[in-house]
């Protein structure tokens, strides 16, 4: 390598004499030290050089040219166009040359336009038509860009179809009379076989090439009213359609309907298991006349043959106009809207999988071709290179340079296109969908990463973009795939991305994510598995507190208490000492109670805060979002299932056993505080493992804001005494309260001031054990299985690592 | 839906006491592979409202075993039955 840096900016050196090599060294290392010396006038001045210095090697290419038809005059044939666009020859009449390898289309205009001005004057006018029409004979049977070059044309260049003869289906403008397309575009006549993708050219078309798309005001679009009255007529799907159960052959006997619907009455569904002695049913007389509806199975068959076999352009229709609003205003059933979402997210899916394979694709020839020229750049350095070798070095270099910079456009127009059908389009429909169903602005969760702006980072990411831009506009092959790689590079190591816990996910300020990703907080795996534990643990919550109401209750204990009390009605002083006493116990024992049912409560806003968020994921069975995920999800929701009921089981054993009598209130109380101190004790044990890998995770993920995740975890970990305490103090204040008899109705008013919610607590505490021990365990299952991070970050940064590398070997 | 005057009734001991029932409703869920029946027995709860109880039972077995309601996802389902019998037109 040359390491002779160039003051570029002393007007004493002609830099249009420099070779790109030495130019380009001095260039980037006269801006990185502008840049750190924040010298903004000279990086002005220096970029304004590199585009004189650029403009320089233009002219010089072109001087290169004229100077190369001068050699060739005397020895090629010359062709002339006559008004019938036949090609007749004439001597001694020079031609413009081919478009080279290595020249992007513009520039060989440029040619073609200093050549017909310089050296044929007569032709100016023909060749403003030519140029236009591209109408350049019958006979080239290449499709050539440019000028038609005769049959002996045989370079195969990308150009315009050139007639009936042409068979290669090469993008260009369409030629010739015969040809009914008429628009710029790969259609080749009715020889074409090779279906190249292009416009959509007219009802002639035999090639069925996608192509433009349609005004949704033209007739074959129907309106929305139309496409739902279609999916839903007859089929009168309701609220409790959607529901994973469904109720069959009803049969109500008629005085409850009267009583039920009269409105004078209300119920508690209560759950009982009792011995039965004898049943009595009377089947049903069915009533006459109402029609029989189909079983509400088959209701949704139907509904989702009909929404299955919606066109595409119905589902476009859909997709545009079925807004938040409009769901809304139809009134439309959860059911309805389930299944028109899964088919827009499929087709956006779709769409996105085919984009980020191309983008996979070009990323790995980019990143592959950049290895090479490393490779062949390194051997050009080598001093035992020779001469003859490097000038061959050099073609093939130029060959993996070649078409890179259309290529990092396809990239970067991929890129947008796909953010755009997700956070646009098949996102926005989504957002709204869920929004409709749960009545919950769900899209107020789904928070863009803050962070303190990066300047550094920030004019480097700049410069990067705006170099990149300007290679692509210039076709600049060369300096388009490096500033692309270099970009890449720059992304990928500032967002620090390590072999952490969670895989390639970024721990600085920015998020690499190369491919397209969903913008669904819900659909990141890690939050998801958060958030199934969590749903969980909310049912949990629900069931025991049934538990809770049904088979206790601690008003009737106090009040078995009382009447116990009243009973004896024994008072005396030591009695009344005892009173105090315990008295004081219980309130000291309260601030425990207190700080108990503080972190708890944590665990309880955090968990009913997702209870709608489960109920709604868990009713769809987490269709929205990446299918491999539902089989993750189906194991884990299965092994959660187990120890959720385990718990459940434990809780409900002790329970039952209390209602028959064969443990007393008290001892009941203790078994369940062992359960859950035993409970509390995992949590601290796995929470402490979790939580550092969940903290980190959740600062740095640029998508979502888990602080309130991470604050409730936090205080139930960062205060473990005060659950502890609070169960023991339960247990001891029961068994004092139990020793205290012959208490008048007034003491026993101290023992009202207990929290009379203490099964709730309990649960909770259970709950979050189970919460910490679920995410713990799948988390650590999920990254095993590689399940966080994606394979092109990771070749970026073994592309980075591998670089690093050659750079340290270098430097030793 | 079909109304009867009368769906029958069954007897339970409940804590320790004899105890006729009215039968309220009967159903069927396919998923599950279960039907299920809602009774009372006429008592009120402290809070003012009438008891209902819902076991399931296996279709094939009969009633020789009533089964308890055990999942969130059952409860909802009976709670939606309820809301389709008070909603529905008919019965009256």
């Amino acid at each position: 390598m040359d390491n002779k840096l160039i003051n570029l900016l002393d007007p004493n050196i002609d830099t249009s004499k420099l070779s790109e090599e030495e130019f380009k060294n001095s260039y980037h290392a006269m801006m990185r030290q502008f840049d750190k010396e924040n010298d903004e006038a000279s990086m002005v001045q220096l970029n304004a050089i590199q585009d004189e210095y650029k403009r320089s090697k233009i002219a010089d290419k072109k001087n290169e040219n004229i100077s190369q038809f001068s050699e060739n005059l005397e020895n090629e044939d010359i062709y002339l166009y006559d008004d019938k666009k036949n090609i007749i020859k004439e001597n001694g009449i020079p031609r413009p040359r081919y478009r080279k390898a290595d020249e992007s289309i513009k520039e060989y205009e440029e040619f073609l336009s200093d050549f017909y001005e310089k050296i044929f004057p007569r032709l100016q006018e023909r060749k403003q038509t030519d140029i236009k029409t591209g109408d350049y004979g019958k006979n080239n049977k290449l499709g050539i860009s440019g000028p038609v070059l005769g049959e002996e044309n045989n370079l195969g260049i990308p150009g315009p179809v050139l007639g009936e003869e042409n068979n290669l289906g090469i993008p260009g403008p369409v030629l010739g009379e015969e040809n009914n397309l008429g628009i710029p575009g790969p259609v080749l006549g009715e020889d074409n076989t090779q279906r190249i993708p292009g416009p959509v050219i007219g009802d002639d078309n035999r090639l069925g090439l996608p192509g433009p798309t349609k005004n949704l005001n033209e007739k074959n679009y129907r309106t929305l009213e139309e496409i739902l009255q279609e999916i839903n007529e007859g089929l009168e799907i309701k609220a409790s359609d959607d529901r994973k159960y469904k109720a069959a052959q009803l049969s109500i006997a008629r005085q409850f309907k009267e009583e039920l619907s009269s409105g004078e009455f209300l119920y508690n569904i209560s759950r009982l298991v009792p011995a039965l002695l004898s049943i009595s049913i009377v089947a049903a007389r069915k009533l006459l006349s109402t029609p029989k509806l189909k079983t509400t199975k088959e209701r949704l068959q139907t509904l989702q043959e009909r929404i299955s076999n919606l066109s595409n352009e119905d589902m476009e229709v859909v997709r545009k106009e079925l807004v938040l609003g409009k769901a809304n205003e139809k009134g439309l059933q959860g059911a309805v809207l389930t299944m028109l979402n899964e088919r827009v997210q499929a087709m956006a899916n779709e769409e996105v999988s085919n984009i980020n394979s191309q983008i996979s694709n070009d990323f790995r020839e980019a990143f592959e071709a950049f290895g090479v020229i490393g490779v062949i750049n390194e051997r050009l350095r080598d001093e035992n290179t020779t001469k003859e070798e490097k000038e061959k070095l050099e073609k093939v270099k130029q060959k993996y340079y070649n078409g890179k910079a259309e290529l990092i456009e396809r990239i970067r127009n991929n890129q947008q296109k796909g953010a755009e059908i997700l956070s646009g389009g098949a996102e926005g429909f989504s957002q709204d969908i869920k929004a409709a169903q749960t009545k919950m602005n769900l899209v107020g969760k789904i928070r863009a990463k803050r962070s303190v702006w990066d300047d550094e980072l920030g004019a480097q990411e700049a410069e990067y973009s705006k170099k990149e831009k300007e290679a692509i506009q210039k076709g600049n092959d060369e300096d388009a795939l490096n500033t692309f790689i270099a970009w890449e590079q720059l992304k990928s190591q500032s967002t620090n991305i390590e072999q952490g816990f969670f895989g390639k996910y970024s721990k600085g300020s920015r998020y690499y994510t190369p491919l397209i990703n969903r913008l669904d907080y819900r659909d990141d795996p890690l939050v998801k598995d958060v958030l199934t534990t969590v749903a969980v643990v909310s049912a949990a919550i629900g069931t025991y507190n049934a538990v809770k109401t049904h088979k206790y209750d601690d008003q009737q204990l106090l009040d078995q208490e009382q009447k116990r009390a009243t009973s004896v009605n024994e008072q005396n002083e030591a009695v009344m000492e005892q009173v105090h006493k315990t008295g004081k116990e219980i309130t000291r024992k309260r601030k425990d109670f207190n700080e108990g049912m503080q972190e708890n409560a944590y665990s309880d806003t955090l968990n009913f805060g997702n209870l709608r968020e489960r109920a709604d994921l868990n009713d769809h069975k987490w269709r929205i979002g990446d299918p491999n995920y539902e089989q993750a999800d189906a194991l884990s929701h299965d092994a959660t299932h187990q120890l959720f009921d385990s718990t459940k089981q434990q809780f409900e054993d002790i329970a039952s056993r209390q209602a028959a009598k064969e443990i007393t209130a008290q001892q009941a109380i203790k078994e369940i505080a062992n359960v859950s101190s035993k409970n509390n004790q995992i949590l601290q044990e796995q929470l402490k493992d979790t939580l550092p890998n969940f903290e980190s995770y959740a600062q740095n993920h640029p998508l979502l804001d888990m602080e309130g995740y991470n604050r409730a975890i936090e205080n139930i970990i960062s205060n473990p005494e005060a659950i502890l305490k609070m169960n023991e103090g339960m247990v001891e204040v029961t068994k004092l309260g139990k020793s205290l008899k012959g208490l008048s109705p007034v003491e026993m008013e101290v023992l009202k001031s207990i929290p009379s919610d203490m099964y709730t607590t309990l649960a909770s505490t259970a709950s979050a054990a189970l919460l910490a021990t679920k995410v713990s365990q799948t988390t650590q299952t999920n990254y095993k299985q590689g399940k966080y991070g994606n394979e092109l970050t990771k070749m970026v940064e073994e592309s980075y690592q591998n670089q690093a590398a050659t750079t340290q070997t270098k430097s030793k | 839906m079909d109304y009867t005057d009368d769906l029958g009734k069954l007897k339970i001991i409940k804590n320790g006491v004899e105890t006729e029932c009215d039968i309220l409703f009967t159903f069927t869920c396919e998923e599950l592979g279960k039907n299920y029946i809602g009774y009372t027995d006429g008592t009120i709860s402290k809070n003012g409202r009438k008891n209902i109880y819902v076991n399931s039972y296996d279709p094939i077995l009969g009633f020789k075993q009533l089964e308890d309601v055990k999942t969130k996802a059952e409860m909802d389902m009976i709670q939606d039955v309820l809301k389709q019998i008070d909603q529905d037109e008919g019965g009256i």
